[in-house]
């Protein structure tokens, strides 16, 4: 037993309980270790307390009643954790708020996420977009029917904010961009000789997809059309993005309303749609609306007219290729990164000047909410946003003159996300 | 058991060494040295028949506490720490010292008070020790397979009694 274990016997040189070994060593100890000796010197205070029997009695009573409540008392309330009991209760209760905290967080966006691509991939059947069968179309829409087209768009990983939004999203679109730039650079080639009917073509050809034509727009270019035109192309309005826009229900809608047996209110659902057009200004000071390639061409300014279905928020973006995407409208000097527009009502937006390469590649997104900062997350689902969409091109019969040169969208789908941004390839 | 066997006068000469040491760092030297004299005076003579260490050392702690108090209260009577004039200090009873009962008094009410606020460990070792029991004895009563185990939970617990009681056995 070395002098510090010898040290741990004082206790029971007090109390006088030492066996004759543990004495003989602690005294011989003692005598070498000042220390040592100084300690039972000490202890001989208490040595003496206890020697007297009836100290030793009243201690012995103390001792052999409960814990006395003062004795509590006198540890603080936090003591327990100090024990080992309680520190392994403390970490294991901090671990489980942070999970907790944490996976409510995770499971929250989870779910958010889950929530907008059901609402975004719920699929269309064929037949709900195209209720009548192909043989009830007519028998030649090229012939018959000058350019009334639906399609789904491409995919456009486009985005915009605010400055700093702007610019990271301009990675992601320039991350996103070898793969679009490359599907584009073909038509490309080719829309730099085709004519503006070429185009319209080109546009009915591309959208094998494309639901039955309706008849050709006779409506005003700068009104909306009266109500009896709605009626007029319900028949159509399944597959005809510009009949959904004047008031058509949405397939998905009736889809629904069928399943659960249910009618009328379901089918006047209004879809969220957006209609657009390039217009000069005539020689007589009207509008006149004009093609995608005329604009393209054209020496006098070109605004951009748009008219939505719903009260909502709108802005330009221009596709710069491989130097990103920019926000061309509402300009910079508002402030702001979208504007409110009221539904059936025309906006007129100046076209920007083409990018560096000639390319003049718009997109056009609106919302019935206002457009914050993009995050991450939604540019990447900015294609979803187009994914589902019809657009339909309306051009005027040679027969009629100069008439209607728009471009209907449509979300066929009710989805939650309200969202609409659709690709306008003006020059490539 | 290794039995260790000392000469007397050579316990009796680290005895002087020690007592003189420990004295010196509680008293004045010279004081310390009367001290320590007078000890080994009473060892000489008057237990002159003591001769084993598990005796002859318990016996010098004891009589050198005795003189040590002594001394404290020689000193208080002498006004070395008060300075009072001898004229206003009570005569000294031959019989039992109030003071020192009262002392007495004052030191088992805190120790009683210390105790009460012990561990229930703590509570159990003290009272086996009170009771008698020799740390073997304790071990098997706690159920322990190691004496150090025990040794070493009745130091802390000394300790924690230490401190309860302010610093001090006094």
């Amino acid at each position: 037993m070395s002098e510090h274990e010898l040290g741990q016997l004082l206790g029971g040189f007090a109390a006088d309980t030492l066996t004759a070994d543990e004495q003989q060593r602690l005294y011989a100890a003692a005598l070498q270790d000042q220390h040592l000796f100084n300690a039972l010197a000490d202890e001989q205070a208490l040595k003496a307390l206890l020697a007297d029997p009836v100290v030793r009695r009243r201690l012995l009573e103390a001792v052999r009643q409960p814990v006395t409540q003062a004795a509590e008392q006198t540890r603080p309330w936090w003591a327990w954790v100090r024990t080992p009991a309680g520190l392994a209760m403390t970490g294991g209760l901090a671990v489980a708020l942070i999970a907790l905290t944490f996976g409510t967080k995770i499971f929250h966006a989870s779910l958010d996420r889950q929530d907008r691509s059901v609402a975004i991939e719920e699929p269309v059947s064929p037949s709900a977009v195209s209720p009548s069968p192909p043989s009830a179309l007519p028998p030649s829409p090229s012939a018959t029917e000058p350019s009334t087209n639906a399609q789904a768009t491409s995919p456009s990983p486009i985005t915009s904010a605010g400055p700093n939004a702007m610019q990271e999203a301009s990675r992601e679109v320039r991350a996103a961009q070898p793969r679009t730039d490359a599907a584009e650079q073909a038509p490309a080639a080719q829309s730099s000789q085709a004519t503006e009917q070429d185009r319209v073509s080109e546009d009915r050809a591309r959208r094998s997809k494309a639901p039955s034509p309706a008849a050709p727009a006779t409506a005003p270019m700068l009104k909306s059309p009266p109500p009896a035109l709605s009626g007029a192309a319900a028949p159509a309005a399944a597959k005809s993005a510009k009949a959904l826009y004047f008031g058509g229900a949405s397939p998905s809608s009736r889809a629904g309303a069928r399943a659960e047996g249910q009618s009328g209110s379901a089918a006047s659902t209004t879809v969220l749609g957006l209609r657009y057009s390039f217009v000069i200004r005539g020689s007589d000071g009207q509008n006149l609306e004009v093609s995608a390639a005329t604009a393209s061409r054209s020496t006098t300014p070109v605004r951009l007219l748009v008219e939505t279905t719903h009260d909502g928020y709108l802005q330009l973006l221009q596709n710069l290729g491989s130097a990103g995407t920019r926000l061309w409208w509402p300009p910079q000097e508002t402030g702001k990164i979208s504007l409110k527009t009221v539904a059936r009502t025309g906006i007129e937006i100046p076209m920007p000047p083409p990018a560096e390469s000639g390319v003049l590649d718009l997109i056009l997104r609106f919302s019935p909410k206002p457009f914050g900062p993009l995050t991450m997350q939604e540019v990447g689902m900015l294609d979803r946003f187009s994914g589902n969409l019809l657009i339909e091109t309306v051009s005027p019969d040679d027969a009629t003159g100069p008439g209607e040169f728009a471009t209907y969208v449509v979300q066929p789908e009710t989805s939650a996300v309200g969202q609409i941004a659709v690709d306008i390839p003006v020059s490539r | 058991m290794t039995k260790l066997t000392m000469h007397r006068d050579l316990i009796l000469t680290s005895l002087r060494e020690r007592i003189l040491a420990f004295a010196t760092s509680r008293l004045s030297r010279d004081l310390a040295e009367d001290l320590t004299q007078e000890v080994m005076v009473l060892l000489h003579e008057k237990y002159a028949r003591v001769t084993d260490l598990t005796e002859l050392v318990p016996l010098a702690f004891q009589i050198l506490r005795f003189q040590m108090l002594d001394a404290h209260r020689k000193s208080l009577r002498r006004g070395e720490y008060h300075h009072a004039a001898i004229e206003d200090l009570p005569l000294a009873d031959p019989g039992d010292d109030p003071a020192a009962q009262l002392d007495q008094k004052q030191r088992v009410d805190r120790l009683l008070a210390a105790v009460g606020r012990l561990e229930t460990r703590c509570r159990d070792l003290f009272r086996w020790k009170l009771e008698g029991h020799t740390f073997p004895e304790i071990q098997r009563l706690m159920g322990q397979t190691s004496i150090n185990t025990i040794y070493t939970w009745d130091s802390r617990c000394r300790k924690q009694l230490l401190s309860l009681m302010g610093g001090t056995w006094e």
